[in-house]
This record gives C-alpha cells, structure tokens and sequence, in this order.
C-alpha cells in the first residue's frame, strides 16, 4: 500500500463496466464463431468438456469452461535470477520489468553504424548490453543468427543463458525445442524442480490470428504447462488485416485467442502460470508494415494491462520499439511515448525494448537509450512525498526570506533523491562545446561501443556449460 | 605529526566544521606552521574534494559544506599566516549587481572561493557601481566578481566596471563575471577580465586571474 503522504502519477482507461462488455464480446466470438485448434491432444482435451466441435476441429466454447480456466491461472510469476531464488521480474500488481525483443533478422552495429544480418557474436554483443543494463531486467534474443546451422533457437538460448544472468523470455520453433532449452534451463537452476519453484524462463509463444491455434505453438504451450513452468501465448493480430480495422473489435478478438489458448492450457494443468497478452498492431494501409508505438498500438497496450488485471494474471507489454530504421529523433519519441504508457498502465512483463524498423531491426544503442528513458521516468512514477520532512516548515523557517537552502543539512540529506542522468547532458553552451560538442547519438554510440568492449558478465561454471554444449549437440 | 592533518583533510571532507576548527588549533598546539597546516591539512582535503566533484561522486551541496568547513579553518589561521604563505588565494569582492535580488549563483561562487582558501568580501545584493568602487577603495581585493541573473540586469556589469575605471581603481584589478545569462562573449564586452559558466569553473578562472 502506498501512504497516503506520497503522491504518485495515476492513469486508468477502461472501467470496470467496460472490461466486463470486452469480456462478454470475446465470450460471445468464442461461443458463436470459435477458434481452429490444430493439435490432436489439445482437442482429445477439449472432447472431455463441454466445448463443441465442428468440422473436426473447430471449437466453440461454453463461457463457463472459459471462466472456469479464468479461475485457475494465476496471479503473479516470479521470474528469477539464473540459478537462484532472487526474484528480479516480479510479475505481479503493477510492477513494470522491461526487457528486449527477439528474433531480429537485421543487426544496427555500433561500431560501424552498418545494417547488416544479426551473427552470433551480435546476439553475444546484444546480451551483453542487456546484462549490463540495469533497467533491464529480462532478456529476449535480439537477433536470429545468420551463421549458426540448423537450430538458431536452441543457440540462441544457449547464448542467452550463457551471457546473462538475468531471466530469459524465449521463442522456438516446436516443443522438441522447447524440451532441449528447459533442459538447459534446468542443468543452470540445478535440476527440474528448482526451475520450477525458481523460473527464470518464459515462453513466448502465438496464436495465429484470426482465430487459430497452430500445431507448434500449442505442443509448446501443452510442454510448458506439463512443466508447470511460465508461457506468454499472445497473438499478434494485425488491424485490418488479421484482425478488424477498430481498436475494439480487434482487442475483442485477440482476447477471444488468449482465452482459448488458457482454456487449452489450464486443461493441461490447472494453475499453471501465463501472462496474459495480446499484441495488436496496425495494417498501415500506405507501406502495409505491420506497425509499432503508434496511438492505437499504445491504446492497445493499455487495454492488455488492464483486462489482465480484471482477470487477474500478470500482463504482457511492448515499449521501446520504434519504427524508425534508425536511432534518431523519432526512435526517441516513440520509445518515451511507449515506456511513459507502459509504466503508467502497469504491463507487467514489457518487451521489444531496442527495436528499430517495426520490430525487424535491433539496435544496442537503442537498449541503451531506452535505459535512460525508463530509469527517467520510473523516477517520475515514484511521485512526490508529502510528509513533514518533505514539507520542510522547520528548514524553510530557518533559512527565511533571505537565505539559501544550499549547504543545509536538509539539503544534504535528501538532494541524492533527485533523479540524475547517465547520459542525458545537463551542461550549458560553453561547458558543452568544451566538452566536444557532441550530440546525444555520438555520446550514446561511444557508451555503448564501451560496454561491448568492457562488459563480461558472470559465467556458468564450467560443469553447467558441459551440460549446455553437450544438450546443444544432441539436437 | 602528519596523522592529524590526514584526519583534518577527511574532517573537512565531510564538512564536520568543529572537528576541523579543533585540528587546525590542535596542530599549531603540536607546533605545526601555519603554511604546512594549510597545505597538508586543508587545501589537501578541498584538493580531494574537487578532485570527486569532478569525477561526479560528489555534488555541490557536498562541496559546500567541505567549503564551510575549510572557511573555518582558515579562521583559525588567517591571522598567522605570513602573506608569503598563501600564494594561491587571494581576496575577492564579489556582488550582484544593480538591480538584480538574486543571489544563489553568487553565494555558490563566494562558498566555493572560500572554500580554495579566498579570502571574500560578499557585498550581497542589488550592489551599485558606488557600492563595488567604496568596496574596492577599502578592502584592496585582486580580484572583483559581478554576478547578474536578468538579461535585464547584466547591462549593469559594464556600467560597475566604467565606474571602476573612472575611479582608477582598475588597474591591477582583476575583474571577473558570470550567471546565468552570461556568455564569454557578453563578458567580453563588459570590459571583463573573465568569465566562467559556473560556481566551480570560477575558482579555477580566479585562480588562473591570480597567476596571469
């Protein structure tokens, strides 16, 4: 609870009545319309309930199979540190983590400020920024190696586990893959079960919109609820594409997607954890991208976090992400206004920080602005104390009409509070130009150039790495 | 002998102004000289002080108090100190100028100058060009600070340095300017000796005014 001497900056968009009509529309497509559902076992699952099946396997959904599964999932993940019990994404209340995207074809490097295809030693790069950076507090791959042989996803985990310790969100292709990256997973946790209690992975995994469940996405989604361990399984509909050209429509129907996908799961193993997510985007009907941090995409993030909450589970988010093929000013525009948005809403679990060209690019130097950005404005969110230490009566007394409040100890004691930048320059003209002058692209691309070349995270021992290598060859 | 200047220098660093006022009194008690307490003991402690401030762990209200501390202690020796022994500071008479109530830039200045081990005449605010030629007639400081904050007011800073040209009092004098609105162009054409862009540049530039 906060007191009711701090003041803090508060937002809300859907009331209580609103959640409850998106609700009941998403029931209603589910009834009259249903969703396909492409894998055998999550149908046998569906058969022993009161769903009907039609055309083998479309399903329609009775509300309260759906609202029973509502029931059992849970409300809070802890995602932890790699191979311990410290919880460092509490999903849960409004608590904003913030992490990376994944799965980049295209690299922006720093060094050279080229666009070429993401290598492995970029994922390694990348992970690295994301260790070093502390309002990172999960990692996502970034980039889909162009130089690794069959199976980029299990590498790419490998990578991930390997170069940081901070929690990972994975995507793969089906559940073989799944099963190989638990395993790893489990060989860095110490076994199966300390995963378990201790998750410090996550699947992201989609629905196929409109109104599909594909044979891949559900065998993962089947793995990782028999695991008891955490699934994010959030479809993408695209607006007027995918999905209707409206903000309403759409969220009805993406919310349609994650709840039979819950309903499949929890069938599988009642209470075991998913965020709930949805990631709307918008058909631009002039490029046909598919688009990123625009209003609607903002709207919709905010919608996700607060139907989350109405039922109850931990919610998924995007910030951070621009559209723009660069660093430049509107890559910063865009990633204040979805950061901003994303911890005003409360999206728990909040990814794709240091996307560039609508989630086709990452950039390190846009990791490492967004940092900036997020520790700003959680500062922001802290809001204001209104105490009798932060009235300060007593010392505005003392100093009186004519003095200074510099060199007081009330000064003294609590200036530190105030946020301050670690890149954002606060020098004037003069003293700037002294110091070279530089714009904040040139001071971003020097500290990031920096922390690729200095920063080396803590390392698996050398026993769990065997396993790694060794669980990586038997593919 | 040298641990009780190690413990001033930290003292001052922590701007525990009664434990450095003591040492410095304990010292000469021990038979230390002025100088040595000075160099070893004070300007030690404000040189580590500086040296954080612009490395970034410390901030201005930290500087300040390290400042008040070593003003203190100067205090204390001031009055034993032979005019051979300080040859780094000086004196300096420092004002806003006319027109102009504000003076948080200013004070920052004067702690900061003090806190290098200026000796500083504080005129505080709204100060006439009359007001900075008496001051400067009576004191004898090397060196003259103008403060303004207003575009308005920072006019004035030419007008208080023909005034001290009139009285011929400039030669010799060391004048220097600076707030929030000043630019070393602007200082320039004030007739001003220097100009820094804030509190802790000026002790620098009045340094480097006192060596010149």
């Amino acid at each position: 609870m906060i007191p009711d001497t701090i003041a803090v900056p508060q937002f809300g968009m859907l009331s209580r009545e609103q959640c409850e009509s998106i609700h009941r529309a998403s029931l209603e497509i589910l009834r009259r319309t249903g969703v396909r559902v492409y894998h055998d076992e999550a149908l046998d699952l569906l058969r022993q309930t009161d769903a009907v099946l039609i055309d083998d396997n479309r399903v329609r959904f009775q509300p309260g199979l759906v609202e029973w599964a509502l029931a059992q999932a849970p409300s809070r993940i802890p995602l932890c540190r790699r191979g311990g019990d410290e919880v460092v994404a509490p999903l849960e209340g409004q608590i904003v983590s913030f992490g990376t995207g994944s799965d980049c074809l295209t690299y922006l490097d720093p060094r050279t400020g080229e666009r070429r295809p993401f290598t492995s030693a970029d994922v390694v790069d990348c992970v690295h920024v994301v260790d070093a950076m502390p309002e990172m507090q999960f990692c996502m791959s970034m980039g889909i190696p162009s130089d690794v042989g069959s199976n980029p996803y299990r590498a790419q985990f490998a990578m991930m586990l390997e170069h940081t310790n901070k929690p990972v969100v994975f995507v793969c292709d089906d559940r073989a893959d799944c099963e190989a990256i638990v395993a790893m997973a489990s060989a860095a946790a110490g076994g199966i079960e300390q995963l378990q209690i201790n998750p410090s992975l996550l699947l992201y995994s989609e629905p196929s919109s409109p109104l599909r469940h594909s044979e891949t996405a559900i065998g993962k989604v089947l793995y990782m609820a028999e695991q008891n361990l955490p699934i994010v399984h959030s479809p993408a509909p695209v607006q007027g594409g995918t999905a209707p050209v409206t903000l309403g429509g759409a969220l009805a129907m993406a919310n349609a997607e994650v709840l039979s996908g819950l309903v499949i799961h929890q069938l599988k193993r009642a209470g075991a954890p998913m965020v709930y997510g949805c990631g709307m985007h918008q058909l631009d009907m002039k490029t046909t991208i598919s688009v990123y941090t625009s209003p609607e995409f903002i709207l919709a993030r905010v919608a996700v976090a607060e139907m989350g909450r109405f039922y109850g589970m931990p919610t998924w988010g995007y910030a951070g992400d621009a559209n723009s093929c660069v660093v430049d000013e509107q890559a910063a525009t865009e990633a204040t206004f979805s950061i901003m948005a994303a911890l005003l809403a409360g999206n728990n679990l909040t990814h794709d920080v240091g996307y560039l060209e609508s989630g086709k690019t990452t950039s390190p130097e846009m990791i490492v602005l967004c940092d900036e950005i997020i520790s700003m404005l959680r500062r922001f969110m802290t809001g204001m104390s209104l105490d009798e230490e932060s009235l300060a009566l007593e010392v505005i007394h003392e100093v009186g009409p004519d003095g200074n409040f510099l060199a007081t100890q009330h000064t003294l004691h609590y200036f530190r509070h105030m946020w301050r930048p670690a890149l954002f320059s606060r020098l004037g003209g003069e003293a700037w130009a002294r110091a070279g002058g530089k714009p904040l692209s040139e001071i971003l691309r020097e500290k990031t150039v920096a922390i690729l070349d200095e920063h080396r995270p803590e390392l698996l021992s050398d026993s769990v790495h065997d396993e790694v290598e060794y669980i990586l060859k038997s593919e | 002998m040298a641990d009780i200047l190690q413990e001033m220098a930290s003292s001052l660093y922590g701007g525990e102004q009664e434990e450095v006022a003591r040492m410095v009194q304990g010292a000469l008690d021990q038979g230390m000289s002025a100088a040595e307490i000075l160099s070893n003991g004070l300007i030690a402690g404000m040189d580590q002080v500086g040296r954080d401030f612009k490395a970034g762990d410390l901030f201005v209200p930290e500087v300040l108090v390290a400042a008040r501390a070593m003003s203190v202690g100067m205090d204390v020796l001031r009055p034993l100190l032979a005019t051979g022994d300080v040859s780094s500071a000086g004196k300096c008479v420092i004002g806003t100028v006319k027109g102009d109530l504000h003076d948080i830039g200013k004070n920052l200045v004067k702690m900061m100058l003090e806190g290098a081990g200026f000796e500083t005449v504080d005129l505080g605010t709204d100060v006439g060009p009359v007001d900075f030629v008496e001051a400067v007639r009576k004191h004898q400081p090397n060196i003259v600070g103008l403060s303004a904050l207003l575009t308005t007011t920072m006019v004035n800073m030419k007008t208080t340095i023909e005034a001290l040209e009139e009285a011929g009092l400039r030669e010799g004098l060391k004048i220097m300017v600076g707030g929030a609105p000043v630019t070393g162009a602007f200082a320039e054409k004030t007739g001003a000796d220097a100009y820094a862009p804030d509190a802790a540049t000026a002790v620098d530039v009045a340094r480097d005014l006192q060596e010149a």
